[in-house]
């Protein structure tokens, strides 16, 4: 597991929203490392700032009040906030491509599907048109979808929700990217059509060895899809480490509430665990462990000092003061 | 529950309205707060014009009649030796009272024919918004002066051609906002209790629809003191002696070589009270977003 | 659970049907989207029938449909003996007290201009059932201590409030004038997972205080699961299994219905379940399949599924599917 060279390394991360009404800490010093050929997963409630990880990534603050304030996203020995606008153009959609939760507004209405797609090769791997769309339908075809030869001619308004997100899909991988992040690719799609993609996904992922950084609020998509998993709360990673061993045995109480409260199928219970409260609002957050005032384990401590890392080696993380018997990270 | 983690907005101690919302926003904007200034000035004068007039507006004096602004009158005198700055003050009341009147009237009709329009759909909704399009399709001054011309001159049938003109505007405008509202998940709601059609249209549409109908109130007083003050220009709406804008920049018309005075401060008080009421609509415009779930 | 009394059962539903007209294009042929295609069950007292099914299954559209905001195309329903399928909007008016809606977006089901008082005081004033506004007052603060807000939250506006908050103040309205009734479209679906289970929580609480009965809509199994006494699997507008919940969920037999148990991704990463992946799309309700309308995506599609429509298959008295593999089988026994 160690021995795998890594791929990508997000060293202290973070990003702020500088808004009318003060700044919004959506990363904060956010820090893991994606081996190459594993999926990693980010899982996070709403606001948890996983979106803006991926965002801050890919560089796609244009338009908005975002900034990375500070940290390091070195990819390929370079640290990707170094390079210009225009070489982290080239890098985007050739080495690094992201699919996002709407496959609707993320595809553009008056392109015809084929064009759209050649648009990423034409742009990147210097083809001609003719070239371009071959490499389209062989694409298309590989993620399944029916009728490629009709398809590429027809806009995205007269595709399904699935076909939808099969096509962003090969759009994303058409350049043959070294990662992929896939933003709650099937959030936004019915159970039986989810079960399409995510077995789509990893047949894909399979074939090309393409490394994968897959962000989602669903537990389940997590244990089915990743290696390792990354989990957010309050614009910070509270646990990290190897799905099997977090699923197994979650070390933080926010990661053991959050498995617990969910309704599990043949498990019959009168009442669902619950974590009390709701997840503080950014204007006011606690002064010590942001999770400090839900937690039943909370310890004096907790509410006066936000815990460190503390590392279980194996890339098992845990930032409580419950595992303060770990190594701390600096 | 524990009301420890109960950490939200909810939580923090200041209500919300959304009146305290749209204070937070309109005091941001520095342009529509210096129009507030100037708008709570307009209505001041406008309500104690003849107390604060040095001079009555028809105070003749030939002795000294097209004098130039000094320090006895600070706006100058016209022909008849009348103190201009006072014609100007009293002028604003004349001018605001037909706007805020036009426009008041204009607005709750308008409103209705599209609250209901938009509400009941249909044939009905199809008739009143063919009939609106017909008005709305000709320029709005020439119908005004249609209008005068058909119900004489005078400054009454001015604020009824204003009416008329307008009232496609409202209705359009309360139309749009019934048609979206009238299928939010909220409305729905309303129904499924069971609340009647009236409280739906008075208790739910028309407060969603009341800040674009306050930021076009605000528009439409400055078109309307435009309209009238042209009207009363061309002879049609206020008659001598009153102090109307219009009219006074139309008694200065023929001076306007010898004596710029005369024309000058009549036609910057016209200026400067429509761009005060549409940096007002505009500045309110931004603050009253209807997206109330600002951060 | 099932409390045996002479009361009529709260809710029967008959062969409902709910058609939509469209025109594709000014001129083009007049279809009918057929979101409810002749839906029959009933709902015991006290009992929480489960409805679950994919997008464009018809499930948004029968919560609509029982509370008549939408026009039915025929059929009945019989709410607390009293037959409301023809009832006009005036006649509707008393009996709208009986059912009370849960919506999905909590954001956007409550008045934004509105203070939580006016919200949850809402019903109470529609219905004139307090004498007085102060009784209105003591009784909405009532109501928000039943689903876990405090009073001082009564004059704060719904924006100031997160999604799990904003669905108890929904909760709160919709429990004001003691419903036979309560319709639940995906109430916790747009919820975070560490609010939903908050949620759920509250629904089963209140259930057992206050002897509701629920409809309650989701797309979600494991949480059907959870809060239902019978469940009903619902495709392109028609009921394929009916049954109490653990029989279903234990023995689940029509081909869909063990696909959307299958598709299911469970957290245990170790278990490796046998996935029944389900070719092709949800086909639109304009055009429905002939015959069994399944039978594209089905795996044990037989000749006759093209053709004929299956009809009911008892299984046991709770337990019934629509399936021709099933009525093969009782032919047979």
């Amino acid at each position: 597991m160690t021995d795998r060279k890594n791929i990508l390394e997000v060293k202290n991360l973070s990003t702020y929203f500088f808004t009318d009404n003060g700044v919004v800490r959506a990363v904060e010093n956010l820090s893991f490392k994606l081996q190459e050929g594993s999926t990693l997963g980010i899982v996070g409630e709403s606001g948890s700032g996983k979106s803006v990880t991926a965002l801050s990534i890919m560089g796609l603050f244009k338009g908005t009040t975002g900034r990375v304030v500070e940290g390091e996203i070195i990819f390929e020995g370079k640290d990707l906030l170094k390079l210009s606008e225009e070489e982290r153009r080239g890098i985007r959609g050739k080495d690094i491509s992201m699919i996002f939760q709407e496959p609707m507004t993320s595809l553009n209405p008056v392109l015809k599907i084929g064009e759209q797609i050649s648009e990423a090769i034409i742009e990147h791997q210097n083809v001609g048109k003719s070239e371009a769309m071959e490499q389209v339908v062989q694409i298309l075809k590989d993620t399944g979808l029916p009728r490629v030869e009709s398809i590429v001619n027809e806009y995205p308004f007269q595709l399904s929700g699935g076909q939808r997100q099969r096509v962003m899909i090969a759009m994303a991988l058409v350049c043959r990217p070294k990662i992929l992040i896939a933003d709650e690719p099937t959030t936004a799609l019915d159970v039986t059509i989810q079960a399409q993609i995510l077995d789509l996904m990893r047949r894909l992922k399979e074939r090309s060895g393409t490394s994968i950084i897959f962000i989602t609020h669903s537990l389940g998509v997590v244990a089915e899809m990743c290696d390792e998993v990354l989990v957010m709360y309050c614009s910070r990673a509270m646990e990290t480490g190897n799905v099997k061993d977090v699923f197994k045995d979650p070390l933080h109480p926010y990661t053991r509430g959050l498995m617990a409260s969910i309704p599990k199928l043949g498990e019959r219970v009168e009442e669902l665990y619950t974590i009390p409260g709701n997840v503080p609002n950014p204007r006011f957050m606690p002064k010590g462990c942001k999770f400090a005032p839900r937690c039943s384990e909370a310890m004096d401590i907790c509410h006066e000092e936000e815990p460190p890392f503390f590392d279980f080696g194996g890339g098992r993380t845990s930032r409580c003061w419950l595992c303060s018997n770990g190594r701390e990270v600096k | 529950m524990e009301k420890t983690a109960l950490m939200n907005q909810a939580e923090s101690g200041d209500i919300r309205t959304p009146f305290s919302v749209f204070w937070k926003k309109f005091k941001k904007q520095k342009t529509g707060v210096v129009a507030a200034v100037f708008f709570v000035i307009l209505v001041f004068v406008a309500i104690f014009c003849y107390q604060l007039a040095p001079y009555g507006i028809n105070e003749y004096d030939y002795s000294s009649v097209m004098q130039p602004p000094s320090a006895k009158h600070w706006f100058g005198t016209d022909e008849f030796g009348r103190d201009l700055f006072s014609r100007v003050l009293c002028g604003t009341r004349i001018s605001l009272s037909v706007g805020f009147l036009s426009v008041t009237i204009v607005a709750i009709v308008g409103s209705f024919i599209g609250l209901f329009s938009g509400y009941i759909g249909g044939w009905f909704d199809t008739i009143i918004m063919s009939l609106s399009d017909v008005l709305y399709a000709f320029p709005g001054l020439i119908l005004a002066i249609a209008i005068v011309a058909i119900l004489g001159p005078g400054l009454t049938n001015v604020v009824i051609a204003i009416i008329v003109f307008r009232i496609p505007i409202f209705a359009r405008i309360v139309r749009g906002n019934t048609l979206n509202l009238k299928n939010s998940v909220y409305i729905q709601a309303a129904r499924s209790l069971g609340a009647s059609p009236a409280r739906i249209l008075f208790v739910h549409i028309l407060p969603g629809a009341l800040p674009s109908v306050i930021v076009q109130y605000s528009i439409s007083i400055s078109g309307s003191i435009m309209t009238s003050a042209s009207l009363s220009f061309l002879g049609m709406g206020a008659k001598a002696p009153t102090p109307e804008w219009g009219l006074l920049l139309s008694n200065a018309r023929i001076y306007i070589f010898t004596s710029l005075h005369y024309a000058m401060f009549p036609g910057l008080a016209i200026f400067l009270t429509v761009l005060c009421f549409n940096l007002l609509g505009d500045a309110l415009r931004s603050a009253l977003d209807p997206k109330l779930s600002e951060m | 659970m099932i409390q045996k009394n002479k009361s009529p059962a709260p809710l029967i539903v008959k062969d409902l049907k709910v058609y939509y007209p469209v025109r594709r294009g000014l001129f083009g042929k007049l279809q009918h989207v057929k979101a409810l295609d002749g839906v029959s069950f009933e709902i015991a007292k006290g009992e929480t029938f489960g409805v679950v099914g994919e997008s464009g299954c018809g499930k948004s559209t029968l919560a609509l449909a029982i509370a008549k905001l939408v026009k039915l195309t025929s059929g009945q329903i019989i709410l607390d003996g009293e037959d409301i399928s023809h009832y006009s909007a005036s006649q509707m008016q008393p009996v709208r007290k009986k059912i009370q809606m849960i919506f999905q977006d909590p954001y956007a089901s409550l008045n934004p201009r509105m203070t939580v008082r006016d919200i949850v005081a809402e019903p109470l004033i529609i219905h004139n059932v307090c004498k007085s506004s102060k009784e209105v007052d003591e009784k909405v603060i009532e109501l928000l201590r039943q689903v876990g807000l405090d009073d001082y939250h009564a004059n704060r506006y719904a924006h100031q409030f997160s999604g799990g908050q904003r669905q108890r103040i929904g909760i709160a309205r919709s429990l004001a004038l003691d419903p036979i009734l309560v319709i639940a479209d995906e109430p916790v679906s747009a919820l975070d997972v560490s609010i939903q289970s908050q949620v759920l929580n509250l629904l089963s609480e209140l259930k057992k205080h206050m002897h509701l009965t629920y409809l309650f809509i989701a797309h979600d199994l494991s949480v059907v699961e959870h809060i239902s006494d019978r469940v009903g699997v619902m495709y392109l507008g028609e009921f394929v299994e009916v049954s109490d919940r653990d029989d279903l969920y234990n023995r689940p037999l029509h081909p869909y219905t063990q696909a959307l148990l299958s598709a299911i991704p469970s957290i245990d990463p170790e278990e490796k379940k046998e996935r029944i992946i389900l070719e092709g799309n949800i086909p639109s309700p304009i055009n429905a399949p002939s015959g069994c309308k399944f039978h594209p995506r089905c795996r044990h599609c037989m000749p006759i599924c093209k053709e004929l429509s299956p009809k009911k298959s008892v299984i046991t008295d709770k337990h019934y599917v629509y399936c021709h593999l099933y009525t093969e089988k009782d032919k047979k026994e």
